[in-house]
């Protein structure tokens, strides 16, 4: 070696020491900081810029490679509006009957109220092993940490994590560190929701705690039991396996996520609900 | 007093130059976190932003690129990422020291650099997912199933980076010499 670091370069190393330190400790004590939020101002909407245009591209491929699937769809789902269109026209019938016979025996109808608000995904975590992603609303839109994200069909995707102003971070359900209190619909055993890092399957969720005598049957559903965070009924997955845990005292199920994550384009933030 | 504030020719190149690793790095965050982001590559996520930063901090040598994978990775970390500190002091600190040691010792040619690129990938991701056993109870084969092969679907873009950061380092170079 002609000499060892020149005082430029030590300086250089002892200045990311500093920086990184001064990251954690910031990260640690006030979470976001306004760097952490001009940074992720900037960067939102040139993401949502850069995600509409490779939408753009997909679907121009999808149209140029995939039109005769595509023509099959589109057929495929005008006979679904239709069979829908018919099933909305008997369950109208069925609703007023319903509201008759509730009036009659003076029952209250019960309303979960739920504000929803729209909100489109530009961007994906990087990490492998982590599960979030940024919407394109943030404080601005009355969002806040806890809320939660769900699909159009009322399916769980996650759980607002940090916010700012013009975006948001949701934490997905199929995240470790996300644990959720949940039953099966059909036979009301409850349980806690994990997620899972299952090397065999990426988008697999875990539900521990069930009693050891459980019957678990394949595609049974899972829905939240309800809290302050969590409205009650909203479907977090379907049982595809169950067995004993690691204690034996215990059983657990492995659920698919209702939700399909990788269709995932729009969610739909819960900001307020009756949780009575 | 207007003389110190005219800039050269040579020195808008040097401009232009660092502008465009700033934009290559901004290409490579929206293309890691957008394109990538949901599906990835053979269903894992490069890491395009770590090849960047160790490229131009190799062909630029410590202190320059050092200075550059400083900047560079506190803005990645200042984007939302997960384990922001440890970023930036993997992201500097070990192509920093590669790129130093590359050029005492040995040429500083394109195997030297790929070595570098696959001892910061392996170092900094192995101490992240570390970080994520002890607080999140990762399983142990996860390393092998999800940060290996992630390592790997990395390496195939570095080759294309490592040619980008070539081409952008020659602009504002002295043509004097010739």
């Amino acid at each position: 070696m002609k000499k060892g670091m020149s005082g430029r370069v030590k300086l250089l190393l002892i200045l990311t020491a500093l920086v990184a330190a001064l990251f954690a400790i910031s990260s640690a004590l006030f979470g976001s900081t306004w760097l952490h939020g001009a940074v992720q101002g900037l960067l939102t909407p040139i993401r949502g810029g850069v995600n509409a245009i490779s939408k753009q591209v997909e679907r121009y491929y999808d149209y140029v490679f995939s039109y005769e699937s595509l023509e099959a769809e589109n057929e495929y789902l005008k006979s679904r509006i239709s069979a829908m269109e018919e099933e909305m026209r008997s369950a109208d019938a069925l609703e007023r009957e319903n509201k008759r016979l509730k009036e009659l025996l003076n029952l209250r109808e019960e309303h979960i109220d739920y504000q929803l608000d729209a909100a489109y995904i530009v961007s994906w975590d990087s990490s492998n092993w982590k599960s979030t992603f940024s919407i394109n609303k943030g404080s601005n839109a009355g969002l806040e940490k806890g809320m939660i994200a769900v699909t159009e069909l009322g399916q769980v995707v996650g759980t607002i994590t940090d916010v700012g102003n013009n975006w948001a971070t949701v934490t997905t359900i199929l995240d470790t560190s996300m644990e959720i209190s949940a039953s099966v619909a059909s036979s009301g055993y409850t349980g806690v929701v994990q997620g899972s890092l299952d090397p065999t399957s990426r988008d697999s969720l875990r539900m521990s705690y069930l009693p050891s005598d459980a019957i678990l049957r394949n595609n049974d559903q899972v829905v939240t039991t309800g809290s302050t965070v969590y409205p009650k009924d909203l479907i977090l997955g379907y049982i595809v396996d169950a067995g004993y845990d690691e204690t034996g005292v215990s059983k657990f199920a492995t659920l698919t996520p209702a939700a399909d994550f990788e269709a995932l384009e729009q969610v739909f933030i819960v900001t307020h609900f009756d949780s009575e | 007093m207007l003389d110190k504030l005219y800039i050269t020719p040579r020195q808008w190149g040097h401009i232009f130059r660092w502008t465009m690793y700033f934009l290559l790095v901004l290409a490579a965050i929206l293309l890691q976190t957008v394109i990538f982001g949901n599906g990835g590559m053979f269903g894992q996520r490069p890491d395009l932003v770590a090849l960047v930063i160790i490229s131009v901090c190799f062909r630029e040598g410590p202190e320059r690129g050092g200075l550059f994978a400083l900047l560079s990775s506190t803005f990645w970390a200042l984007s939302g990422i997960d384990q922001g500190a440890l970023q930036i002091l993997c992201l500097t600190a070990l192509p920093l020291l590669g790129s130093l040691l590359c050029r005492k010792v040995f040429a500083a040619s394109y195997m030297a650099s790929l070595t570098v690129c696959i001892l910061t990938l392996l170092v900094s991701q192995s101490v992240g997912f570390l970080l994520k056993m002890f607080y999140e109870a990762a399983p142990g084969s996860l390393y092998f199933t999800r940060l290996l092969p992630g390592i790997l679907v990395s390496l195939l873009f570095q080759p294309l980076i490592y040619w980008l950061v070539k081409c952008i380092e020659k602009i504002g170079e002295p043509y004097e010499a010739t």
